[in-house]
This record gives structure tokens, C-alpha cells and sequence, in this order.
């Protein structure tokens, strides 16, 4: 019922306006001018019915009027027009009618003749209100629309930059990759050969993860692995990985890609914005309710700039929030010249 | 004529082994040093004097513009880059060439055709002026500064943005007073105005652009002039334009 009221809000609202209209009418003839109840009912319900019924019509006029764009002169003629037009039918059609059903009575039709006048002003009337009301409902909708597109234009724009920032690390990464890979091919050509296939690899995951697919913590981790053993070659001795995997967490499903992000900013951080030696750590466990993920790399704090933390770690964040329906299933951890990442899996998407 | 001297500087190694390699059929060019970042790259600059640097962009803490912003007598440089969103800035930077990665052989030639033309010619960097518009281009594009380069000897100081106290117009220069001391750049007060985060750094008079984060006071002096005490007990004047900007951002 409350569903139907809200569907057809607008229409109800129409005839409970009538109604009223109506019965003001009823009580003015009724006791203003002491016509007979019946009388005075015929003439209250026709007359404001068909007026009712013709309005309805205004509403769609207004609306296809607002779609061409018109001079408030061609509004002005066009309302004198349709105005004109409705109020001559308005009044042939009741008067028609009530003199069909009021024959008999003297008074009322000596009544009925005489009130022509009124019934023209008061017609003015509906039509000046009505199109008013018609006015400001349908501006009060095209204001809606025009937050709601532009609401939807900001959210747009935010993950178009998102995206954008995602992909900032990514052309450097392939291009730099594909180097070191020329660079080896006149030496170690095994080596390069295994960088392609590594990088080929990675890319093909990589490019086939979108939207909310969840794939194995194994999966995931053989991915990770792949990209940083590719980082590995590029840093040669660089770069050093530590992992320390629970068995047990492996068939765990995990959102595709969730520690990528996590995983590239540990890189960025620990190796390209490092001279010295750099160590990335990756440990997984399993509790009851969880599962556990921390990465972490140290760093040097000293001298490095804070610009571009921040947004991909939220957006990881964000994104284990609406898929769990569940608050800091991300944590991070700044210890001076350690930074640590961690991420909790919660246990009921367990296959 | 006696061989060209040559760095490469790359964080990469297997980046810089390419250079090397491609360079190894080279007999009229000798590689005297290879470095992995700018710190080392500076010494061996300024030790050695090379004719020619191999210089790759993005590398940890100092990246190769800052590097070559802070050098004096500045070597013809070829930039390898693997990301193209540095050309414009390379190309006003003079350059040589700008590689980018990953490079083919002949590529790789014709950059070195290049400098040995422009090093026989010595045209050096200082005789050709980048394009004004160019100039402006990148002063609107160029991103925000972080951090602020500078030299003290044949080492590198960087400055985090956070870490300067406030910036001292001295005739062609820029004094950076910080919690690193104080260094002169060539650069405008107009060019810091614009890339210094404006939340932060407050241009008060025509001489100063102060860090709110270090004021301490403001009082009055003169007629139309503020003195503002700094947290490191430095007093600068504020202008009655500059004052009252303080005043907006703290009221």
C-alpha cells in the first residue's frame, strides 16, 4: 500500500487536491447561496471534476514544452491558447451536462445562467494555479536530476583518477621490465627468456582480474611471486623477499588483485625510494576468524617524500570494506623505518 | 682527438650494462665511472668531469633533474627514461637526446652522433636558451614540489618542503633558510610562489615567502610593516599586502 502511495505520490496528491477543491465549492453554493444539497453537489462535482480530467492533459503539454527550449513569449501565447481552448471546453461540457441533470430545477438553472461570469474568473484561477503547481513540480525535478547526474559525474571522475593512479606505477614497471629484458639478451639470454615468460605471465593475470572476482590465496600469491621475482631481476641484489606462509590459509578465497596494490607499494617504497638494501616481508596465518595477511618492507624515513601514500591503501581498504560488510580489515603500521601492512580476511567466504 | 669520458648513471644495473654493452663497440668513448644515484653520481661528476652523462630520471631520493639542477658545470647529458612524461622537461633542460627505454642499438647511436657533434662543436648547455613558452608550459604543468634540491660541496642536501623555514629573495637568487641550514638556488621567488604547497608557504613580502608551520609572532614595526618572528629566532618582514595574508589564514 505505503509502496503504491509512493509510486503514485503524485497522483494522489492530484485528486486529494480536487476533493478539497470540491467541497469548498459544495459549501459555498450550499450555504453562500442556499442552493438545494443536491443541486449544489452536481454542480461541485462536475464542474471541478472535468476540470480535474482536462489538467491532467496541461501536465504533459508543459512537460513536451520544456523539452524545446521557447521564449517566455512563445509560453505566454501558448498558455493564453491552451488556456483559452480548455475553459471553452470546460464550460460547453458542464454546463451541457448539468443542464441534462439540473432540468427541473428553476432556481438552480436561473443560477447556473447568471454565474457565467464567475465560472470564467474562477477558471482563470485553476488554470493560473494549476500550471503553477505543474511549474514548480517540474523544475523541483529537473533540480533532482541535475544533482543526481552530478553526484554521479564526481564519483565517476574519483575513479577515473584512481584508476589513473594505479596506472602510474604500471607503464614504469613494464617499460623498466622490458629493458632490463633487452639488456639481457645479449648476455644471458636463458635469463631474458625467463623474464619474458615471467612478465607474460604476470601481465595476462593481471589483465584478466576485474571487478569482484576472488580466486585462492595460492593463486593470488603465485601472481605476487611472479612480479617480484621480476623485480628481483631488475634490482638484482637489491631487493630481498622473505615469506612465511601458513599452509593452512592457502585454499583461502581472497578478492583478485587485493595485494597487489599493497605489494607494489611495499616496492615502491622499500626499492625504488631506497639506496640501500631492502627487504620485503610477506606472512601469512590463520586464526578462527581470520585470515591473516601482513606485508611489510623498511624504508628510509629520512628525506623521503609522503606524496602518493595513502590513496591505494585506502582504496584496498575501501574495497575489503564493502565486500565484507566489515570495518578495519585493514591496518597499517608505521614503525620509523618499517612499514607494515596488514589485512584480515574474514572466515565465512571460506570454500 | 682524445676519447670522450663517459658516466652512466642508472639504479638499474642491468640498465647500465646495456649502456656499457652498446657502447662497447665504441672505441673513441671510455666509460670512466658507473653510479647507481645522484648522490654518487655528483662526486663523480664533479671529480672526474666527464664529457658525457647517461642519465636515467627516476631514481631513489634525488632524481636525475635535481641532479643536474644542482651541478655547475653541467656535462652534455642523453636522458634514458622509461616513461615519456619527462620529454618537455628534458628537452628544456637542453639535452642531448632522451632515450626511452627500452632502446634499440641505432637508437642508441644516433643519440651519440649527436653529443659527439655538440661536444666538437662546444656548444654547451649555457648558449642555448630553452623556448620561453616552453619555459611557461612547464611552470603550469610541472606538479608540486615536495622537496627542494641543493649542494653543499660535492654533496647533495635535500630539503623536504616541511623541513624550510622561509625562502629569502638575494638579488638573481633564492636564499632557503631550513632546518638543514642555508642554500642558494637559481631560481625566481615567482617559481617557488607557485610550486611550494600553498596551504603552507605564504608569500608575506617582496623578499619572503615564509612556512607558517615555523612563525612564532607577528608584530608591528614601522607604519606599513609586520616584523614576524620565526621559530628559529630569525625576524623577517612582512609587507602590508603579506600581513594581511597571515592574517587571513589565521583568523
Amino acid at each position: 500500500m505505503i509502496a503504491l502511495f509512493n509510486k503514485f505520490r503524485m497522483q494522489f496528491l492530484y485528486i486529494l487536491m480536487w476533493i478539497v477543491v470540491a467541497l469548498i465549492h459544495f459549501f459555498v453554493l450550499y450555504s453562500g447561496y442556499e442552493i438545494e444539497a443536491g443541486a449544489a453537489f452536481a454542480d461541485s462535482m462536475i464542474f471541478n471534476f472535468t476540470f480535474a480530467i482536462l489538467g491532467t492533459g496541461l501536465w504533459f503539454s508543459i512537460k513536451f514544452s520544456q523539452l524545446q527550449r521557447k521564449s517566455v513569449f512563445e509560453v505566454l501565447f501558448q498558455h493564453l491558447t491552451t488556456g483559452a481552448i480548455l475553459l471553452i471546453i470546460w464550460l460547453l461540457v458542464s454546463y451541457s451536462l448539468l443542464g441534462l441533470t439540473t432540468k427541473t430545477d428553476e432556481l438552480y438553472s436561473d443560477f447556473l445562467q447568471r454565474s457565467l461570469t464567475m465560472r470564467v474568473l474562477s477558471g482563470i484561477l485553476y488554470y493560473g494555479l494549476l500550471i503553477t503547481i505543474y511549474y514548480l513540480v517540474a523544475s523541483f525535478r529537473e533540480l533532482q536530476e541535475k544533482i543526481r547526474k552530478e553526484a554521479q559525474l564526481t564519483t565517476m571522475l574519483k575513479e577515473a583518477e584512481l584508476d589513473m593512479l594505479r596506472s602510474q606505477i604500471r607503464p614504469h614497471f613494464l617499460f623498466n621490465s622490458l629493458n632490463a629484458i633487452s639488456s639481457l639478451t645479449m648476455t644471458r639470454p636463458e635469463q631474458a627468456q625467463e623474464m619474458v615468460i615471467k612478465l607474460s605471465e604476470f601481465m595476462r593475470y593481471s589483465l584478466s582480474q576485474q571487478g569482484e572476482m576472488i580466486n585462492t590465496l595460492e593463486k593470488e600469491l603465485y601472481h605476487i611471486r611472479l612480479y617480484l621475482d621480476i623485480e628481483q631481476v631488475r634490482f638484482s641484489g637489491k631487493l630481498k623477499i622473505n615469506q612465511e606462509i601458513d599452509e593452512k590459509g592457502l585454499q583461502w578465497m581472497i578478492p583478485s588483485m587485493i595485494l597487489q596494490p599493497l605489494i607494489e607499494n611495499a616496492v615502491k617504497h622499500g626499492v625504488y625510494d631506497s639506496e640501500g638494501q631492502s627487504e620485503i616481508k610477506l606472512m601469512v596465518f590463520v586464526d578462527p576468524n581470520y585470515l591473516n595477511i601482513i606485508i611489510s618492507n623498511n624504508f628510509e624515513p629520512e628525506n623521503t617524500s609522503r606524496k602518493g601514500t595513502g590513496t591505494g591503501l585506502r582504496n584496498v581498504g575501501r574495497r575489503l570494506e564493502t565486500i565484507y560488510n566489515e570495518s578495519g580489515l585493514l591496518q597499517v603500521n608505521n614503525k620509523g623505518s618499517e612499514f607494515e601492512v596488514s589485512i584480515k580476511i574474514p572466515a565465512n567466504v571460506k570454500t | 682527438m682524445s676519447k670522450l669520458k663517459t658516466i652512466i648513471v642508472d639504479d638499474e644495473a642491468l640498465a647500465r650494462e646495456l649502456v656499457r654493452n652498446y657502447l662497447g663497440d665504441c672505441t673513441d668513448v671510455e666509460i670512466i665511472a658507473e653510479c647507481q644515484n645522484g648522490f654518487e653520481a655528483l662526486k663523480v661528476i664533479q671529480e672526474t668531469n666527464p664529457d658525457l652523462v647517461f642519465l636515467d630520471i627516476q631514481m631513489p631520493k634525488v632524481d636525475g633533474f635535481e641532479l643536474l639542477d644542482v651541478l655547475e658545470n653541467k656535462p652534455e647529458i642523453i636522458f634514458t627514461t622509461a616513461y615519456d612524461q619527462y620529454a618537455l622537461k628534458a628537452f628544456e633542460q637542453n639535452a642531448v637526446d632522451y632515450l626511452l627505454k627500452p632502446f634499440s642499438k641505432d637508437r642508441f647511436k644516433q643519440a651519440l652522433t649527436k653529443a659527439k657533434e655538440r661536444i666538437e662543436k662546444k656548444t654547451g648547455p649555457d648558449q642555448q636558451k630553452p623556448l620561453e613558452t616552453l619555459q611557461l608550459h612547464l611552470d603550469n604543468t610541472e606538479k608540486q614540489l615536495s622537496r627542494v634540491v641543493a649542494r653543499l660541496g660535492s654533496k647533495i642536501i635535500v630539503i623536504p618542503v616541511e623541513k624550510i623555514y622561509y625562502l629569502e629573495a638575494q638579488d638573481d637568487y633564492v636564499m632557503i633558510h631550513s632546518e638543514m641550514g642555508r642554500h642558494l638556488k637559481e631560481k625566481t621567488m615567482k617559481y617557488y610562489e607557485s610550486h611550494l604547497p600553498e596551504e603552507n608557504f605564504i608569500r608575506i613580502h617582496r623578499k619572503y615567502i615564509a612556512n607558517l608551520s615555523f612563525i612564532s609572532s607577528i608584530e608591528l614595526y614601522e607604519k606599513s610593516t609586520h616584523l614576524v618572528l620565526m621559530k628559529n629566532g630569525d625576524k623577517i618582514r612582512a609587507s602590508q599586502e603579506g600581513y594581511k595574508r597571515l592574517r587571513g589564514v589565521f583568523s
